[in-house]
């Protein structure tokens, strides 16, 4: 019965943010237009510098030569992942600014409910985007990948998932008790940005922010998933038992700050703006 | 000359945005309005909720446009002399997001100042006087954010003086305050007239505030002017009929055949007040009316007619519903 | 003086929260490693034979450094029109501006120079950044020859952000538009690619923005050119400042007469 009653809960949460989302048409128009974007601004960066489609220097040191495959797959993970992060933070920060926090909070369900039914929402739509991505850059980009690959892939992208859900709940435990979130969480944004390596191989960073890079789920996420559609599961065993203890690792430490922020919002309450 | 003499005022607003070529529906918030305010006058707007209070203020403050119809403050054309008009008149809007939150209150005081083009001069002192005169000195430096809502609407009439306005409206001042705030703002805005002998307009929906304060008061129901005059002569109006108050637990029907109209009605307790014109010999028809609809009578009381009694008789409905 | 009144107050609001300062920077940079780091992985270097022959100018961190803080400039008088006035309105406070007796255009304009000064401040801060980090070769003389092209992207869409400000006053939310408006302009002015990859028609659509043209006088002008070399460009962009003027002044006029009609209320 409990377990019923919360999984109602989650649904409720769930649907009041897909309400939410779709009543801003214009920025769903503007957020999938985004991706078009990105992925057509690498083609003609390619093209326009080289004349080709195919780059021998990327070959070198990603093992993709199709530059525009290797955007595509990075971006396809950096939205997945954007989705925790931004996710997270701002469905909490959001109903902050609203003043209607305190009543989702004060509700029975459980809070990792509330954040599990944002989760959700914004995994649905990930997916959603995705299914309008993918045909339309084959068609449109000519982007050729191993699809077979891609979904044997796909296991290592939920996993992937767990460490930035971990990282997320950590962000969104500590924006709760900062003077003005927005734009720590920007930063926070920018930083997976461009660290995820989405857009080029991380290799090509200086040192420190290459550790850096290494460090949060994104780029090991990319980098795995890319390796997998390139080669297989058998030649990127390195690549996904890092990724394994990275998401391990940020799965505990976000329950260990969720209990922590918890406790905190008992202690010293929410603010309000 | 007068401080406020408006024509037949009407202000339509349209349903969505009249793009060129789309055809809109109009909503009519001021149906044809006409009154005049002598200067020195403290002159009050009594109505309902979505009455078209808002939008009268809005048009003689030159923020809207009017539909049709004419009006001129100290003389001047709202459509045409706009700055004319901004430079002599102030306003306290409704609601209390109509300041800085973020700036204290001293540096919303020297913003707006400025922005009224007071000289530099005088800014100085009178931002001090402005502080002083509504209690705000000690907290000037406070960021308005962390002010009490009572503080808030004290600073916003600071605001709506900061030019020395002749003209001042003031768009339901006491909404939302403490008992305390209230008497403040409404001491604070007789004084205004009877020493600085400024002109004002202001809007409410309480009752006694309208009658307790103004020297007249227009009477404002689904954008028209239902009755104008002094209050004591609106109560005139009302003075040979009795008002009776009628207090009941249970439910009672919207619509009785007698000008009755809910005047409080508390949901916990289920308790409703009816007030209305009921003279002895209808009286006991009304209790018996009631009764057999399952009320419970609490007390019966004949009262003195109040405003209230003004509108239940030419509206028959109460102020608040 | 209004405008002196208003950049003080949103100089005030702004610096109190000095992170916001911070993340600016951090999203101006990001975006422009993003491509760069981009085109120099595609490349394997950062010289290009194929720019060279196409634009003239060889290196792209240079090209797509130049590129970007020119869009930047153009962009910025928009979002300052669109975000100042957007916050008045969330803040509850643009109709007790627009009550006093200062002009609106003041007004308005004095949000937009706010923005303009903590937004340029940025900028130069992101391109010296830039220019660090790409070691772009830079000599005072080209910066002080490039200013009056700078200077003149920023005029021409000084006059057609009030485009936006007409529109932010009118529907209360444009977000998107102005976002999409500003990405296309990106797209279209070659910002990080050369234009000659697009299709006839987008390179004479790309024409019309002011960007095009300055983004590639600029570039001549690194590459060792003088003003009469570039002088065809030069006149183009001296043609649009008044066609965007013209634009924005007329759009304003209708939407604040809109404004007036269905009020300046915000939410
Ligand atoms: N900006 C607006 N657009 C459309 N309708 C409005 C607008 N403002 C007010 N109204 C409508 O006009 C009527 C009068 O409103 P208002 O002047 O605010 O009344 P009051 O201040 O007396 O409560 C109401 O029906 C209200 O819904
Ligand atoms: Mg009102």
């Amino acid at each position: 019965m409990e377990a019923i009653n919360e999984l109602r809960a989650l649904y409720g949460v769930a649907v009041k943010n897909w309400r939410i989302f779709t009543s801003y048409k214009l920025w769903l128009v503007s957020d999938v237009m985004m991706g078009f974007f990105f992925v057509g601004q690498a083609l003609l960066i390619g093209i326009g510098l080289t004349g080709e489609r195919n780059s021998r220097a990327l070959q070198q040191i990603t093992g993709y030569a199709d530059y525009v495959t290797f955007a595509v797959l990075g971006f396809m993970v950096l939205g997945f992942g954007l989705t925790f992060l931004s996710g997270f933070v701002w469905s909490v920060v959001d109903e902050l600014y609203a003043g209607t926090l305190e009543y989702s909070f004060a509700a029975p369900m459980r809070r990792i409910t509330f954040f599990m039914g944002n989760v959700l929402t914004r995994l649905f739509l990930s997916f959603l985007y995705m299914s309008v991505y993918v045909p339309i850059f084959i068609l449109l980009f000519d982007v050729r990948f191993n699809f077979l690959n891609f979904v044997k892939a796909l296991p290592f992208l939920l996993i992937g998932a767990v460490g930035m859900i971990g990282l997320g709940m950590a962000a969104a435990g500590l924006v709760l008790y900062l003077k003005d979130p927005g734009p720590f969480i920007t930063i926070l944004e920018m930083l997976v940005f461009a660290l995820s390596g989405a857009m080029y191989p991380i290799s090509i960073l200086p040192m420190g922010l290459q550790v850096l890079a290494k460090a949060l789920p994104y780029a090991p996420t990319s980098e795995a998933v890319r390796k997998i559609v390139a080669y297989g599961y058998t030649a990127s065993v390195n690549e996904i038992s890092y990724l394994m203890l990275l998401s391990g690792f940020y799965a505990i430490i976000g329950y260990l700050s969720y209990k922590w922020s918890e406790k905190q919002a008992r202690t010293v309450g929410l603010k309000s703006y | 000359m007068y401080a406020i003499e408006v024509n037949n005022l009407k202000k339509y607003y349209p349903k969505k945005i009249p793009f060129p070529f789309r055809k809109v529906e109009w909503i009519e918030a001021v149906k044809g309005i006409s009154f005049k305010v002598k200067k020195g006058e403290l002159f009050g707007f009594l109505g309902p909720n979505g009455a078209g209070k808002t939008t009268t203020i809005k048009m003689l403050t030159t923020l809207l446009e009017p539909t049709d119809g004419s009006a001129r403050i100290l003389g001047y054309d709202i459509r045409e002399n706009t700055r004319e008009i901004r430079r002599r008149i102030n306003l306290v809007a409704e609601g209390e997001r109509t300041l800085y939150w973020r700036l204290s209150g001293y540096e919303n005081l020297k913003y707006f100042a400025r922005i009224y083009y007071v000289s530099k001069e005088e800014e100085r002192e009178r931002i001090e006087s402005l502080l002083k005169l509504v209690g705000l000195w000690e907290k000037r430096n406070d960021l308005v954010m962390n002010y009490s809502r009572g503080m808030k609407q004290r600073l916003a009439i600071a605001k709506a003086l900061v030019n020395d306005p002749k003209v001042l409206f003031l768009d339901e001042p006491t909404l939302g305050l403490d008992v305390q705030s209230s008497i403040f703002v409404r001491e604070f805005v007789r004084k205004l007239v009877d020493e600085q002998g400024k002109t004002v307009l202001l809007t409410t929906h309480y009752m006694a505030e309208a009658e307790q304060l103004c020297d007249r008061i227009a009477i404002i129901d689904h954008g028209k002017i239902i009755a104008l005059d002094t209050p004591d002569n609106l109560k005139k109006l009302v003075m040979n009929e009795d008002a009776v108050e009628i207090r009941l637990k249970g439910n009672v029907p919207e619509e009785t055949p007698w000008r009755l109209a809910i005047v409080e009605r508390d949901m916990e307790s289920n308790v409703t007040v009816l007030r209305g014109p009921v003279d002895e010999e209808e009286l006991s028809k009304v209790v018996e009316w009631l009764v057999r609809r399952k009320a419970k009578i609490i007390s019966v009381e004949q009262k003195e007619p109040t405003l209230e009694d003004v509108f239940i008789r030419l509206t028959g409905r109460g102020l608040r519903d | 003086m209004i405008l002196s009144a208003v950049v003080e107050k949103e100089f005030r609001m702004f610096f109190r929260y000095p992170l916001r300062v911070i993340s600016s920077i951090l999203v101006g940079i990001v975006f422009l490693l993003q491509f760069v780091f981009f085109g120099q992985a595609v490349l394997g270097g950062r010289y290009s034979a194929l720019l060279e022959v196409s634009t003239g100018m060889g290196d792209y961190p240079t090209y797509a450094l130049i590129g970007y803080v020119l869009w930047w400039v153009s962009v910025s008088p928009m979002e300052a029109y669109v975000w100042g006035v957007r916050r008045e309105l969330q803040r509850g406070t643009f109709e007790m501006n627009i009550l006093s007796p200062a002009k609106i255009v003041e007004l308005l304009s004095g949000l937009a120079i706010s923005w303009l000064l903590m937004d340029s401040v940025l900028m130069m801060i992101v391109f010296a950044i830039g220019v660090v980090i790409f070691a772009i070769p830079l000599t005072l003389l080209i910066i002080l020859k490039s200013l009056p092209i700078v200077v003149a992207s920023l005029i021409a869409f000084l006059g057609f952000g009030f485009v936006f400000a007409g529109l932010v006053m009118m529907l209360k939310n444009i977000g998107p538009f102005a976002q999409i408006f500003e990405f296309a302009m990106l797209f279209f002015s070659g910002v990080f690619f050369p234009l000659n990859v697009m299709p006839k028609a987008m390179i004479a659509f790309s024409k019309l923005f002011p960007l095009t043209h300055a983004a590639a006088v600029v570039r001549g002008l690194f590459v060792g050119k003088g003003y009469l070399e570039v002088w065809g460009e030069v006149a183009w962009l001296l043609v649009l400042i008044p066609v965007y003027w013209g634009i924005g002044y007329l759009i304003f006029k209708w939407a604040e007469r809109i404004t007036r009609v269905i009020g300046y209320g915000g939410y």
